[in-house]
């Protein structure tokens, strides 16, 4: 183990400057949202600041810079599904895109789209 | 009856059984956090309105929730390092510290949270607040879980230190990656609640 | 296991909270098996109400109360549970234990030469919190208003509305999916870092592959549900509004509720778990059933490696078809092409594996064995069930058939006489290497065969009733001319299921009679199989095996030629030293 040690030692120099980053990442996030941008703006603004913070915590501190294949592999199929996962979103979307050119006068409340638009095809069927 | 590779890696895939595994668990909770995202976005999307998180929810103790949580990140994988370096002193010193963070972002999660009931919010008032208490609520039990494994690891855990120092780095490794994770759904939580 | 290892544990840690992976899989054996049989035991109440509506129950009718079935006559409401908690319970406390928690915990470990599970501990805690789980089910047929009433699907705005049963369901699966997902990190782990010296990933039995493509299915599938139910937890304990849609109309007056949610999305998140929960079912049937087909037809397995490609496809693409269960709530048209061309695209591996299975059987020296005759029955019903899926994978089709009749004959027919006789197969084939004693051959044929023909009694006449357009749910199908019409069909069924019932008799007289006075096996490999587990002793001691074989060659060296024995076990270094083993 002790054979390691300077390694180690080099280890520990990185955790403090990512860590600093880290910090510094934080403040400026909070800081941007007091601008006034667009919401789009703001969105990718938050998730690019976040994503950084987060690849910086997996690649040093859970060292995913030299890790071994087969985690990356795992990480890798966990990452396509995730994608499949947040896509049930865009495929709600997609019907609501369809629906509100059959009912768009009746204009209800946004929440309850699906169900209406459910019955109001039903119904002019 | 002796279980292979409990210590010693695997030739084909260079791990040891406790980190495998956790590495499943962790993919396993991306997925799980991955659906209350997803949830989260068709949510938002389907709202006629949804509340910028900032005018409801408490922007400094957040920050200084996320400074906290990074600060715990660090003072984990130090705690590893502590060992492989054979300097148990400074590990107890490190993970005495994680775990204190830990607590200090319960305490303030608390009073975050009583705040909000004292104003009459509950997850009965909107969606918004709806989804902020279940993705927090989630996020604290998980860091509920942490205070756990990392308390029996700094305790009782501590004695296999003695009788099998590679094993025990093998666990304050693992459980060292679970604390990365707990920090890393955090630090995608608090924009996407409180700065959104 | 070597003897100065060997320490008394008290009876407690040996049958109770053992971290033994063979007494864990006999402990989700038996619970599972009781189970199946209760939900089996749900079902055949629900044919009475079917075929005879509004009448009283004959027999056990005076033993329920007023509240569930008042003079024996069924209550709707009764009905309802009856249908959620027969689904849940077959699915999620029934097949998939016996499949995984059962089968895979005690046979997989054998096969891949391994001493125990990597994580026995975690094993332990994996059943016990799936027994948690069974008792909130059950427990919640007691609780004011009953069971879940909602299907097994549970869909809001139904399930947010429903009695207090609800919740006890969402719990209760809670508890199930945490413990699948301590089971299936266990199993990934143990296939891969535990094979023996020898047992690379292409020499892996193929029931060992279809459990580890079905690991990662529970691995990464389960937690959509996972968040659904927390969802939904929060909508029935604290009052959020996840699944409800604001205005949301409740006998005649607007629910008050703060709106603003989806029914929909509960829908998204179910089927992004229950699709592959289908695979789930199936895949360790298929690896049960090769493992079948090697050993009765002397003979490797047609295509070993499409097997195995066939196998992880099928468990890739399951994660993209979910939306084929939701055609009918008003997807665009290219979502509704995208999720179609998927489904088409996942029936092409399923196919491969039926096929090579039915090639395996050419120029076989079939042994028609009762664990061989499951197995070949297996082929056509799955094909059936598989072949009847097509129309629904299609939007057209799907609208006349969806909900309806149709669609239970469908998913039967695959997990019915499909996954649940692989099962049958399994506990067959394996019984004598966990009691040490063989089932009585003429009683299982008997088994057999009044099941092969009362399952399809059972589940064929609903095909008719389903294009005749009765919905899935109905309590009483006579109310409509289209339901009237048809109800022969339905008494064909109820009588179908309870002689199916009666059918069973010879299975559990036979389980219980062979276990204490089966005739006993001489041998430690009483089928001459080539897999791993039949080099143990027998039963297999704690540890598995006395010294750690070594394997040489791949899991289906049957009839290999030059070889005198016509099967080479996996642990023999020259083939032709086995002459005369058997």
């Amino acid at each position: 183990m002790s054979a390691h040690a300077e390694d180690i030692q080099a280890h520990v120099r990185t955790y403090v400057v990512v860590f600093a980053v880290l910090a510094a990442l934080t403040v400026v996030t909070v800081a941007v949202s007091y601008l006034d941008l667009s919401t789009p703006m703001a969105i990718a603004v938050a998730l690019l600041v976040a994503c950084t913070k987060g690849a910086l915590v997996a690649l040093f501190f859970m060292h995913l810079l030299d890790e071994k294949k087969i985690i990356y592999a795992l990480l890798a199929l966990s990452v396509i599904f995730f994608a499949m996962c947040l896509s049930i979103p865009t495929e709600w979307h997609s019907g609501l895109i369809r629906s509100d050119s059959v009912w768009s006068s009746t204009g209800a409340g946004a929440g309850a789209h699906g169900e209406s638009a459910h019955d109001d095809h039903g119904g002019g069927h | 009856m002796e279980i292979p590779h409990v210590v010693e890696v695997h030739p084909e895939t260079g791990l040891a059984n406790a980190k495998l595994g956790l590495w499943l668990f962790l993919a396993s909770e991306v997925m799980l956090f991955g659906a209350l995202f997803s949830s989260y976005i068709l949510l938002r999307v389907a709202a006629v309105e949804w509340p910028a998180g900032s005018t409801i929810l408490n922007v400094p103790m957040a920050t200084f929730n996320t400074l906290v949580l990074i600060a715990s990140s660090v003072t984990v994988v130090m705690s590893w390092a502590s060992l492989k370096m054979n300097d148990f002193a400074k590990y107890k010193v490190y993970m005495g510290i994680t775990i204190a963070c830990a607590f200090i972002f319960l305490i303030v999660k608390y009073f975050e949270y009583t705040a909000k009931f004292d104003h009459g919010l509950s997850p009965a008032s909107s969606t918004f607040l709806a989804i902020y208490f279940t993705i927090t609520g989630l996020h604290a039990i998980h860091i509920l879980g942490g205070i756990v494994v990392n308390g029996y690891l700094l305790g009782p855990g501590a004695r296999m230190w003695k009788t099998d120092p590679e094993q025990f780095t093998g666990r304050v490794e693992a459980a060292g990656l679970y604390w990365h994770f707990v920090d890393l759904v955090w630090i995608f939580l608090f924009p996407v609640l409180y700065l959104l | 296991m070597s003897d100065e290892h060997h320490e008394e544990l008290s009876w407690v840690r040996k049958y109770v909270f053992s971290t033994d992976h063979k007494v864990i899989g006999m402990q989700y054996g038996v619970t599972a098996l009781l189970f199946l049989f209760f939900g089996f035991c749900l079902m055949m109440l629900m044919r009475w109400q079917l075929a005879y509506p509004g009448e009283p129950i004959p027999l056990i009718g005076s033993l329920f109360s007023d509240a569930t079935a008042p003079g024996g006559v069924m209550l709707p409401e009764f009905y309802n549970q009856l249908g959620a908690m027969h689904g849940t319970i077959m699915v999620f406390l029934g097949v998939v234990p016996l499949a995984v928690g059962a089968f895979g915990n005690y046979v997989m470990p054998l096969q891949i030469g391994a001493p125990d599970m990597a994580f026995p501990k975690l094993n332990m805690a994996s059943y016990w919190v799936y027994f948690i789980g069974g008792a909130v089910m059950l427990a919640s047929f007691f609780v004011p208003g009953g069971a879940a009433q909602s299907g097994w699907t549970s869909y809001p705005p139904l399930s947010n509305l429903a009695s207090e049963g609800q919740t006890w369901w969402v719990v209760g699966m809670i508890f199930l999916i945490a413990s699948s997902l301590l089971g299936s990190v266990n199993f990934i782990v143990t296939i891969l870092h535990l094979r023996a010296p020898g047992m690379s990933m292409f020499r892996l039995p193929i029931f060992v592959w279809s459990q580890l493509v079905t690991s990662f299915l529970l691995l990464l599938a389960f937690p959509a549900l996972q968040a659904a139910g927390t969802l939904q937890l929060m909508d029935r304990v604290f009052g959020s509004s996840f699944f409800l849609p604001s205005g949301l109309v409740v006998g005649g007056e607007v629910l008050a509720v703060s709106g603003g949610g989806s029914p929909l999305l509960w829908q998204h998140l179910f089927w992004f778990l229950a699709h592959p929960e289908v695979y789930v079912l199936i895949l360790p049937a298929l690896g049960i059933v090769a493992e079948v087909i090697a050993t009765n037809t002397r003979k490797p397995p047609w295509g070993y490696r499409s097997l195995v490609y066939s196998m992880i496809f099928l468990g890739f693409m399951s994660f993209i078809v979910w939306a084929h269960h939701m055609y009918m709530t008003g997807m665009g048209t290219t979502m509704s092409n995208f999720f179609q061309t998927t489904t088409m695209i996942i029936s092409i591996p399923s196919v491969v594996i039926l096929t090579a299975m039915v090639i395996s059987l050419w120029g076989g020296a079939i042994r028609f064995t009762v664990p061989m005759l499951f197995a070949l029955a297996f082929l056509p019903m799955f094909g059936i069930g598989g072949l009847t899926g097509l129309p629904l994978g299609l939007a057209t089709p799907d609208i006349h058939l969806h909900d309806t009749y149709y669609v239970i004959g469908h998913f039967h027919y695959v997990v019915a006489p499909g996954t649940i006789f692989a099962l049958f197969a399994g506990v067959y084939h394996w019984f004598p290497k966990i009691t040490g004693r063989q089932m009585n051959q003429t009683l299982g044929k008997l088994h057999f065969w009044t099941s092969l023909v009362f399952i399809n009694g059972v589940f064929m006449p609903m095909f008719w009733q389903g294009m005749a357009g009765v919905s899935r749910r109905l309590y009483d199908q006579t109310f409509y001319a289209h339901g009237a019409a048809v109800q022969d069909l339905t008494i064909i069924s109820s009588v179908s299921a309870w002689l199916l019932g009666l059918a069973q008799l010879f299975f559990i007289v036979n389980f219980f009679r062979s276990i204490f006075a089966g005739p006993k096996v001489e041998d430690d490999n009483p089928w001459q199989a080539t897999t791993l587990e039949w080099a143990t002793p027998t039963p297999p001691p704690h540890g598995n095996f006395p010294v750690t074989p070594t394997v040489y060659r791949g899991p289906y060296e049957y009839s290999q030629p030059g070889v005198e024995a016509d099967f080479t076990p996996q642990d023999v270094a020259d083939a032709k030293m086995t002459a005369g083993k058997a």
